[in-house]
């Protein structure tokens, strides 16, 4: 899977353990990465999919910088962001990378408008007065928001679709390379997230910027992303391009997953019904499965590589296995 | 008035609110009915006035939202003519519900049992030790180990706070629950956990849902009829089977159509 020219972002046997000290009480230690390995190349994105509480978003923590890691490396463009000492160099770094939350209102600041938000950014690449104007008008074109309309307006005058692309636009002021995405549609309602993955998508293709695509709804993530990863309890349990991962899961967990993506053709169904209580049951039977440690992996088919497969019983791994 | 079928029914219902620019009508003469029993489900994007709806039917609606229009009609009782008392009385124990924001309509410094007890006590003027049996039968009903009663709302996950004020709505058996975006804050695997759990005791207890989501995916795998709302009016209303594989109105298609969904649009990347 190395090929020659090193990848855009790559994670090399991340490991990260949070200590929490309680006021009272003994101190708890949390592992929230146990040995994440993945790669990212330009212009491509990669999801991360899991629950709450399955480490997706440390991940994409890691990766702008937030903490330092337990063990492991994290390389941007080959180079090991841990060795990035000098101020220029951390600053060129966290220009390229960017992030995009969850709740577009509060990442923007409720008393500036958004000119404000956009012209900060764009005055680090040393813009003035007419072309500073200039550009942030362009950069609000790019996220296809009408510059006449939006540039005077604060914040809570637009919707969460709207915000949540001047967010994307404050990572193309800064002309991020890559964009860490942490569930950036989730607060927004069904019928807009899909214009605001489209909006990634061009980026993506246009502009060659590489998504770290965080989220926990597997059916978005194969819409934007050319592979996913996903996670449980810290650790990647299967990893692959998106279509295959999808058509072909292999881990328990993926199953699981895929389950329960709401789909109008599938009945919830009652006592009455046969699978029906099962699910709960089922899900947790799944999680203490997916929980132990991994071990190695298995190549699927190329590319697509699934964990815990020596310990997979046979009644919920061998049978697709073999589909 | 003999008992209906109709265990609902909302007609002509009008909701203003008073602002700075005159009336804004949220809600435009809406009529509808749910059965005994069912699962009716409202969809529509934020703003298009069904938690307006949600609020109207339980009277919780507060100035500037006025009822300005219309009859709300619940199991025979005329809801917009109750006296500020018998509506005290009748709340939560014909109606009750879950809110939008259910990991935070719990009170962070009371314990779960606490919360319980407050709706027992002031509803039912149950005393201590029957607040507790009560309590501890409906946690037993949507899978939390009765101890977890001592527990305040941050020791729990987000699925189990969800479950407990499922609990705490279901506590006077009221014969109607409205859901209001009831699982939108959790991920798919715990919300599919709910939802199943819901339609469990909701075979069991035989009360009706009003069931309010954006998500037209989700609501299709759970609700029995389906009206789309679109700015205040209700566009469509058909059966859940209609509604995915026949949708009427161009409204219904276009939401349809904004949905990434599995197996669609995979060659799209």
């Amino acid at each position: 899977m190395e090929g020659n020219s090193s990848p855009l972002l790559q994670l090399e046997n991340v490991t990260k353990t949070f200590t929490l000290k309680p006021l009272f009480g003994s101190e708890k230690r949390v592992e929230a990465l146990r040995n994440v390995s993945l790669r990212l190349e330009a212009g491509r994105a990669l999801a991360i999919v899991g629950e709450s509480g399955s480490g997706k978003s440390t991940v994409g923590r890691a990766v702008t910088r937030l903490f330092q890691l337990t063990s492991g490396r994290i390389l941007f463009a080959g180079r090991d962001i841990a060795d990035l000492t000098t101020r220029a160099d951390r600053m060129r770094y966290l220009s390229m990378v960017q992030m995009v939350f969850q709740d577009p209102f509060a990442a923007l600041n409720p008393a500036h408008t958004i000119r404000h938000h956009l012209v900060r950014p764009l005055a680090l690449r040393g813009l003035k007065s007419a072309a500073l104007e200039a550009a942030a008008r362009q950069t609000l074109a790019d996220v296809e928001l009408d510059p006449d309309m939006t540039l005077d307006k604060y914040p809570h005058e637009l919707s969460g679709g709207q915000r949540q692309r001047i967010n994307l636009a404050r990572a193309l002021a800064v002309d991020a390379r890559l964009i860490v995405a942490d569930e950036p549609t989730s607060m927004l309602d069904v019928s807009i997230r899909r214009s605001v993955l489209d909006l990634m998508r061009r980026l993506k293709h246009e502009r060659a910027i590489s998504f770290l695509y965080i989220t926990h709804d597997i059916a978005t993530a194969h819409y934007i992303a050319e592979e996913t990863a996903v996670m449980f309890a810290g650790q990647i349990v299967e990893y692959g391009p998106s279509a295959s991962v999808i058509r072909n899961p292999q881990h328990p967990y993926t199953r699981l997953l895929l389950s329960a993506v709401p789909d109008p053709a599938v009945r919830i169904v009652g006592p009455s019904g046969a699978e029906s209580q099962s699910f709960s049951v089922d899900a947790e039977t799944v999680r203490d499965f997916s929980r132990r440690p991994v071990g190695q992996s298995r190549e699927v088919v190329p590319g697509h590589f699934v964990y815990h497969h020596s310990d997979m019983n046979p009644s919920i791994g061998e049978a697709a296995l073999h589909a | 008035m003999s008992v209906s079928s109709n265990l609902v029914e909302v007609r002509g219902l009008q909701v203003d609110f008073l602002t700075q620019n005159g009336l804004f009508t949220a809600v435009k003469g809406v009529d509808f009915d749910i059965k005994r029993g069912e699962v009716m489900g409202l969809a529509g994007e934020s703003g298009c006035g069904k938690s307006t709806i949600a609020f109207a039917l339980m009277r919780l609606h507060r100035p500037p939202a006025i009822i300005s229009k219309g009859d709300i009609r619940i199991d025979g009782t005329d809801v917009l003519a109750l006296s500020p008392r018998a509506l005290e009385q009748w709340r939560w124990r014909k109606v009750s519900m879950v809110f939008q924001s259910a990991m935070s309509s719990l009170n962070p410094v009371l314990t779960i049992f606490e919360q319980f007890r407050d709706v027992l006590a002031r509803h039912e003027g149950m005393g201590r030790d029957a607040a507790r049996a009560r309590a501890e039968t409906l946690m037993r009903l949507v899978s939390i180990p009765s101890n977890r009663l001592d527990d305040y709302p941050h020791q729990l996950s987000g699925g189990m706070r969800q479950r407990v004020v499922l609990a705490i709505a279901l506590a006077l058996e009221p014969q109607l629950v409205i859901m209001d975006e009831p699982t939108t804050a959790l991920d798919v695997v715990v919300q599919r956990e709910i939802l199943q759990e819901i339609v469990v005791l909701k075979e069991t207890l035989g009360f009706s849902i009003l069931f309010i989501t954006h998500d037209l995916a989700l609501m299709a795998q759970f609700a029995d009829r389906i009206a789309v709302m679109l700015k205040g009016e209700i566009v469509e209303t058909a059966a859940v089977g209609e509604i995915v594989t026949a949708p009427r109105h161009d409204y219904t298609r276009r939401l349809w159509a904004a949905m990434p969904r599995l197996g669609h649009g995979m060659e799209a990347v």
